[in-house]
Formats: structure tokens, sequence, C-alpha cells
């Protein structure tokens, strides 16, 4: 089919989280977000580019240490944290209610989490949804007041990047 | 933070001054507040709520949480003003402006954050009353389905 010619804005997106529970991982579809998303440092090998070079001469050019991609967004705060309530704050930080979320990491002390960005597709006659999904994310989270106050979530992606 | 209405809002905002020792709901609307001299009171007053806005903050407005909003709600008072007692009539009115803002701040803030912005000042057109304008910006959610 061919490419869609629809252009994207903000409108269109989503944003869920999901842990690394098996079968059925715990999972929110974040309220609020701006969105902001921003995906950073997408390279075909995922390495970082060496140029090896002697007296202004290249020698070659090399695949060197991976490199890891980073991606931000923020959402508006309506709620921090509780024991049943299901927040952002939360299940970033393995606490409440998803205390007892699971890393998507295995045979790591790391807690990552999965995240989706959904890109909305077929409304607009695309043949279907568009999503980035983004595994083994290490996230931190930053909270600043404002209006409205916003929960700022980065994170360094670790595992596979699927883009359909 | 749940959607709320902006007849909800002026409602709210309405209900409390009703309520209020010293003022009287007028039955005009906000814009012809004012107009007519002969048909004010002392205490009198009307709520409007002139403006909507998409608060200006990057959102995505999602059909399902609505929008984050700016709402400018108005207050007009009217006090009286007599030819032999002018200044004290002028306190009189800041004293009911005073009031009506103390008021408004203390509604119920479910799903609504109230915030003061100005008060304007003046007389009718013949001094027989001073109106004050009390403009508070109300922050809420806007249902968009």
């Amino acid at each position: 089919m061919a490419a869609s010619t629809v252009i994207k804005h903000l409108y269109d997106g989503s944003i869920t989280i999901e842990d690394g529970a098996t079968p059925t991982p715990a999972s929110l579809s974040i309220p609020f977000t701006v969105g902001d998303l921003s995906l950073d440092g997408l390279m075909e090998s995922q390495r970082a580019v060496q140029a090896y070079q002697t007296r202004g001469t290249l020698n070659s050019v090399r695949l060197a240490a991976r490199e890891f991609p980073t991606v931000t967004f923020s959402a508006q705060l309506a709620d921090l944290s509780d024991g049943t309530d299901q927040t952002l704050v939360d299940f970033a930080l393995k606490q409440g209610s998803f205390g007892s979320n699971v890393s998507t990491l295995t045979d790591s002390d790391v807690y990552a989490v999965k995240l989706t960005l959904t890109v909305e597709g077929t409304d607009l006659g695309d043949a279907a949804d568009h999503t980035i999904e983004l595994d083994d994310v290490h996230v931190t989270v930053a909270i600043a007041e404002g209006e409205p106050d916003t929960v700022t979530i980065s994170g360094t992606v670790y595992g596979s990047i699927t883009m359909t | 933070m749940s959607a709320l209405t902006v007849a909800a809002i002026r409602q709210r905002v309405e209900a409390a001054l009703v309520a209020e020792s010293g003022f009287t709901k007028s039955r005009f609307h906000p814009d012809l507040f004012g107009l007519d001299a002969r048909l004010l009171m002392h205490g009198a007053f009307a709520v409007g709520a002139p403006l909507t806005e998409a608060h200006p903050t990057t959102q995505r407005q999602r059909r399902a949480e609505g929008v984050l909003a700016n709402t400018s709600i108005s207050v007009r008072v009217a006090a009286n003003h007599r030819a032999d007692n002018q200044v004290a009539d002028f306190d009189a009115l800041l004293a009911l402006e005073g009031t009506a803002i103390t008021t408004v701040e203390g509604i119920s803030r479910e799903n609504l954050h109230i915030v003061f912005e100005s008060a304007a000042r003046e007389p009718t057109t013949e001094f027989e009353f001073l109106l004050s304008t009390i403009t508070f910006r109300a922050i809420h959610r806007l249902a968009l389905q």
C-alpha cells in the first residue's frame, strides 16, 4: 500500500507504558500527555562512528561503541501517587499501585519499561495506526510547578525499537 | 480534574454572591448591566463569562481528556453614588468589591481553579451609581465529547 500522505501532528498521538510481566504486562495509557514526545539518537547500527585518521588523511571509518537513543515526553500533572489509583509517576518509579511491576530487562537490577507511541492512522484513511515501540527504557522523572504542573519523563532506550 | 462547563462555573460564582449578605442578583445580562442607572441598586451584581480560550500550554486536546481552558469570569457590582457623600460611597464600592473578590475566591474548587485578575471602577453616565467590574480567570477542563 502506498505511503500515507496525511501529515501527522500531536493531536494524533497517545503514549502507553508497560512493564515486563508475562503474559500480561501492567499497562497505563498515560493521561494528559501534552504532545511533545521526542526520540533522539536513532541510527542504523546504533553504534558510534569513529573516523581514524593520521596527519589529515582519513584512513578508516568504523563502527565503535554502542549508543543508545533517548526519549523524553511530558504530561500535565493531575495526580502523583496512590496505592490503588494509577499514575504515571508511580509507574515510572515502581511505587504505589505499580509497586509490584516487573522490569522489562531480564538478568538486571535495573527497572526498565516499554514505551509505545501510537499515532492515529486509520481515522485518517491509513491502512493502520502507526506505532513506535521502545523496549527496555530506563526512565527518570522530573516534576515542575507551573500552569499547569508537569511531569517530564526522560529515558534511555536499551532494547529494540520497532516501528510500524 | 474532570471537565466543568462554563455555565457551571458562572452559576457557581453567582450562587456564592447570592448567598452573600448585601448582594442582589440582577435580572440583566452582564453586558447590559449598568447601562440604565434607573434599574440599578446598591449591591446589585451580574456575573458574565465573556471569553473561553484553550490554555496556551501545548496539549493534545484528546477528545476523551478534554482541553485545559481559561474562562474569563466578570463580576459587575453597583454601588450608590450620592452627591453629598461621594468619597464615602466610593469606599463603599471598594468594600463591596473586596467582599465580592473574597467570596468568589472562596467558591468550591472542585475541578476548578479561579484566580483574580483585575478590578476596574467607573461611574454610570450621569454619576448616579459606581460600577466595579472584577475579572477572574477560571482554569478548568472543557469537555470535547
